[in-house]
C-alpha cells in the first residue's frame, strides 16, 4: 500500500507541515506534545476546524506505528470534545484520506477534526446507501474476510 | 437495546461478521455508500466518541487503520478514508459509535470537496482562544484528578502500613505479655 499510495516521495525540509511542526511555519496550534501538533486550519470546512499531525513526517496513516495512531486517536477525541464544549458546534467528523483518490491533498498524514453545525450545508459526510447488489456484498466479504484471515493469523 | 441496529447486527448470529475481538467487531454494511463499506464498532453500545474510554478509542483507531490497508490491497483499490459521524449533526445515522472504512476508486464520484471558507484574523483568534482554553482545561483537570487518585492510593497505602504497624505492636504486645 505504501508504494502504491505514496510515489512521491518528499524530504522533511520540503513539507510545508514539517516546517508548522518544527514552527519554521506560522500557525494557530491548540494542541502540542512531544508526539504530534495540532493546529487549525486556514480554510475550514467550519469554523474551529482543526488538523491533528504527528509530528514524524508519514505520509500515509497506515505505516504509523500502533502506539503513535492509539495517541493520536486519544488526542483526536480530547480536541473533538473542546471544540463540543467551547464553540457552537454539536457534532465532529474525523476524517483520514489515504491516496489521492480519497482526496489526501499534502503528502504529510493527518486528521481533520471538523465542527459541525446544524444546517451548515456540508453534505459531503451524507454516507447514504447506493447500489450494490447481494452477490457482489457477498463476493466482497469472502475476498476481504480472507485476506484478514490471513493477515492476522500469520 | 432493541432500536439499535448495529447491536442487532452483532447479536445476530446468521450475520457475518469480519473480524471480531473481546472489544470490538468490524463487518461490511448492509447500506454500503461504497463497495467495501466497512464498520468498526464496539460491541459494546457506546452512541458517541466522547463516551469511548480512551484505550477503546486508541484500540478502535489502531484495528480500523490496519483493516483500511488490508481492505485496500485485498480490494486493490486507489485509496482509502477512515471516518467519523460523531453526533446527528455530523450525520450520523445510526446510534452506535462507528468507524467507516470507504475504500476509493479514481473517480468513484466521491469526493470531500467542502467550501474552504475564509475568516477574518479576528475571528480565527477568538476560535483559537476557545478551543485552546477549554482543552488546557480539560487537560489539566485531568491530570489533578489522576494526581488526586494517586494522593488518595498512597494514603490508603499510608493507612495500610498504620494497619500492618499496628498489628505488629499487637503482636509484639501478645508476645511480650507471653513472657512471664
Ligand atoms: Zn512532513
Ligand atoms: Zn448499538
Amino acid at each position: 500500500m505504501e508504494q502504491k499510495l505514496s510515489p512521491n516521495h518528499s524530504p522533511d525540509d520540503q513539507c510545508a507541515f514539517c516546517q508548522i511542526v518544527k514552527g519554521e511555519f506560522e500557525s494557530l496550534k491548540i494542541y502540542e506534545d512531544d508526539i504530534c501538533t495540532a493546529i487549525l486550519d486556514i480554510k475550514p470546512a467550519n469554523p474551529g476546524h482543526v488538523l491533528l499531525l504527528p509530528k514524524q513526517h508519514f505520509e500515509i496513516f497506515p505505516i504509523i506505528p500502533k502506539d503513535i495512531v492509539k495517541h493520536l486517536s486519544i488526542t483526536a477525541k480530547k480536541i473533538s470534545h473542546a471544540i463540543l464544549q467551547s464553540i457552537k458546534a454539536s457534532g465532529t467528523n474525523i476524517l483520514i484520506a489515504n491516496g489521492e483518490a480519497a482526496g489526501q491533498a499534502s503528502n504529510h498524514t493527518m486528521i481533520h477534526i471538523i465542527p459541525r453545525i446544524e444546517n451548515d450545508k456540508i453534505n459531503q459526510f451524507i454516507l447514504e446507501k447506493n447500489q450494490i447488489d447481494e452477490e457482489d456484498q457477498s463476493q466482497l466479504y469472502s475476498i476481504i474476510s480472507q485476506k484478514i484471515q490471513e493477515v492476522f493469523n500469520k | 437495546m432493541t432500536s439499535c441496529p448495529y447491536c442487532d447486527l452483532i447479536q445476530n448470529e446468521q450475520f457475518p461478521l469480519l473480524y471480531e475481538d473481546e472489544i470490538a467487531v468490524a463487518f461490511l454494511t448492509p447500506t454500503p455508500h461504497v463497495a467495501g463499506h466497512t464498520i468498526v464498532c464496539t460491541k459494546k453500545h457506546i452512541s458517541i466518541l466522547e463516551q469511548l474510554p480512551d484505550d477503546i478509542a486508541g484500540h478502535l483507531f489502531d484495528l480500523a487503520n490496519r483493516l483500511s490497508s488490508i481492505i485496500h490491497t485485498a480490494l486493490n483499490t486507489d485509496g482509502t478514508n477512515i471516518l467519523v459521524n460523531n453526533g446527528p449533526t455530523a450525520n450520523q445515522d445510526v446510534p452506535h459509535f462507528s468507524i467507516n472504512i470507504l475504500p476509493r476508486r479514481k473517480n468513484d464520484g466521491y469526493k470531500f470537496d467542502w467550501n474552504k471558507r475564509e475568516l477574518n484574523n479576528e475571528l480565527m483568534l477568538e476560535i483559537h482562544n476557545r478551543i485552546k482554553t477549554q482543552l488546557d482545561k480539560n487537560i489539566k483537570n485531568r491530570k489533578e484528578e489522576k494526581e488526586e487518585n494517586i494522593i488518595i492510593a498512597n494514603q490508603n497505602k499510608d493507612q495500610d502500613k498504620k494497619q500492618n504497624k499496628d498489628d505488629e505492636e499487637n503482636y509484639l504486645l501478645k508476645q511480650l505479655q507471653r513472657v512471664p
